[in-house]
Order: structure tokens, then C-alpha cells, then sequence
């Protein structure tokens, strides 16, 4: 090493201008070198750093698409569950003690006969109070024995409904 | 000046390997969260049919009823047929779904729901297409 380095100053010191020539010495190829290397990394990493944007946001995408399909799976099922208690009752008193299990339901509204029962569920569809889902069905008795209801299930903390459905039960001798 | 070798060759593939392998993985969840919640539409789509048909079956009961009360004769209802057994029997369509229903009364006046079924009705593909039947 000293004695290349010897033989450049040498050769640099012989010449009229020896600064014209120091970017052809071997000694000024390792900064080039250098700050290619520099550059052509940052490149790739920001090319690598966009490809890696486009797909987080790609599983974030997936990720909401996937909740939305569990939410609304959640939702149909506890209407279903929530329109057979209807079906099956004969006054509001009755669907009332179908929907209230472990102290999940109570009334929300009533008007005469008519009643809006609120039930709320958790994550996994199980009957607890202050869960993540509520269902609110109402029991409107109408002429001679024809019950009108509304089944809607809403997310807590929303005011959205996730999923709803109407009914019409035949009630003799309400 | 001469060209000195950078070493970004295996880095760059390395990452390309990865970015394709990621990309795809990625895509495919799309599609199957995507897929999910399409049928998770369909089905919802489906229960409000199913449950929409249920109620106008409740509203024919009630109908039934009310003209059975009132001295009338059910099954001069309208769209309904009545077979040799008395038994009154209607279908209610929705969206491709049929609910049949079947009631009859009874002397006291007691109405007995025979038959509720919802389904969609299905036929046999009996044909083979372009294929030689072998005649």
C-alpha cells in the first residue's frame, strides 16, 4: 500500500497541475464506489419500502373485508335466533322471558301493548349483559291477533344496524 | 473509469423473492375475505326471504282465520286450492323461494296448519348437452 501510494504522489507530484488528476487515481475510485453502493441500496429499499405499503394495506384491506363477513354471520344468527323466540311466543311477556337469559334483556321502550325488548350478546353470541351486539325486537300486537315485529341487530357504541327483519306472527286469542 | 462490481445482486433478489411471495399471499386473502363476506351476504340475503315468506304465510293464517270467524269460507281465498280432504292449501313466492302451506279447520274451529315448507324449487338437468345419445 505505501508504495502505490508512493508512486501516485510521486507521479501527481511530477505533473503541472497535479489536482487535474487526482479523480483518476486509484485512491478516488473508493468514494464513487461507495456512494453507488449508497445510493443503489437506497433505491432498493425504497422500491422494497412502496412494495411493502401496497401490501400491508392489501391484509389491512382483507382484514376489514374478514371482520365485516363475521360481523354480518354474527348478526343474521342472532336475528334468526331472535325471530324464533318471536315465532314461538304468544305475548310480549313471553318473549321477553325467551330473550332474558342470565339478565341480557331488558325493556326499552313500552306503548300499550306494544314493547321494544333490548337483549345484548357478546363476541360469541352467548347471552351477557354490556356485550358487543344487542338485538332490539319489538312486539306490536295488531287487529285480532296479528303480531308485527322488527328484529335489528346492532354492533354497541353504533348507531348502524348490522342486520334487520320483519315478521308477522298469528297469535289466536291475543 | 472503470467499473467497479456492487454486491446488490442476491439483496435485490432476495427482496424481489419475498415482495412476490408477500404480494401473492396478499392477493389471496383479498379474495378469500372478499369470498367470505359474499356468502356471508348471500345467506343474509337468503334469511330475509326465508323470514319474509314466513310472514306472509303468518298474514294467510291470520286472513284464514278472520274469514273462518267471520262465517266465511277460507277457501275462497284468493290464489288458494282446496283439495278433497278440505285441506286448504296456498304458495307464496319470493326471490325464486316457495313456501307451501296447507291448513284445514276442524269442526270445533280449530285451525291445524297440514304442511309449511320453504324451498327452492330444483330440477333434474336432464339434458347431456351436444353428446351422442347413442342413436
Amino acid at each position: 500500500m505505501e508504495n502505490g501510494a508512493g508512486k501516485d504522489i510521486a507521479r501527481i507530484a511530477g505533473r503541472k497541475n497535479p489536482l487535474r488528476d487526482l479523480g483518476n487515481s486509484q485512491t478516488a475510485q473508493k468514494p464513487n464506489t461507495a456512494t453507488a453502493l449508497f445510493i443503489e441500496t437506497l433505491a432498493l429499499l425504497a422500491v422494497f419500502t412502496i412494495v411493502a405499503v401496497v401490501l400491508v394495506k392489501g391484509f389491512l384491506f382483507a382484514g376489514t373485508l374478514s371482520r365485516e363477513a363475521a360481523s354480518l354471520s354474527n348478526a343474521v344468527h342472532l336475528a334468526e335466533n331472535a325471530a324464533e323466540m318471536v315465532s314461538a311466543s304468544e305475548s310480549g311477556e313471553m318473549l321477553f322471558s325467551l330473550l332474558n337469559e342470565n339478565g341480557n334483556a331488558r325493556i326499552s321502550e313500552q306503548t300499550g301493548d306494544s314493547c321494544v325488548y333490548r337483549a345484548s350478546y357478546d363476541a360469541n353470541m352467548n347471552p351477557a349483559a354490556g356485550g358487543v351486539f344487542y338485538a332490539e325486537v319489538s312486539w306490536v300486537p295488531g287487529q285480532d291477533g296479528l303480531v308485527k315485529s322488527t328484529v335489528a341487530i346492532y354492533r354497541n357504541n353504533e348507531a348502524e344496524v348490522l342486520y334487520s327483519l320483519d315478521l308477522a306472527v298469528y297469535v289466536k286469542g291475543n | 473509469m472503470g467499473h467497479t462490481g456492487i454486491r446488490l445482486g442476491p439483496l435485490a433478489l432476495l427482496f424481489s423473492v419475498v415482495s412476490i411471495c408477500v404480494a401473492t399471499l396478499s392477493i389471496l386473502a383479498i379474495a378469500t375475505a372478499n369470498a367470505d363476506l359474499r356468502i356471508a351476504g348471500q345467506y343474509a340475503d337468503m334469511v330475509k326471504t326465508r323470514y319474509a315468506l314466513e310472514t306472509e304465510g303468518q298474514v294467510f293464517l291470520w286472513e284464514a282465520g278472520e274469514a273462518f270467524l267471520a262465517g266465511e269460507t277460507p277457501s275462497l281465498l284468493p290464489d288458494t286450492k282446496t283439495d278433497e280432504n278440505g285441506v286448504i292449501w296456498k304458495e307464496l313466492w319470493k326471490n325464486d323461494y316457495r313456501l307451501t302451506t296447507g291448513i284445514r279447520f276442524t269442526e270445533d274451529g280449530t285451525l291445524n296448519v297440514v304442511c309449511w315448507r320453504i324451498g327452492k324449487p330444483w330440477e333434474a338437468e336432464t339434458g347431456i348437452g351436444d353428446l351422442w345419445n347413442g342413436q
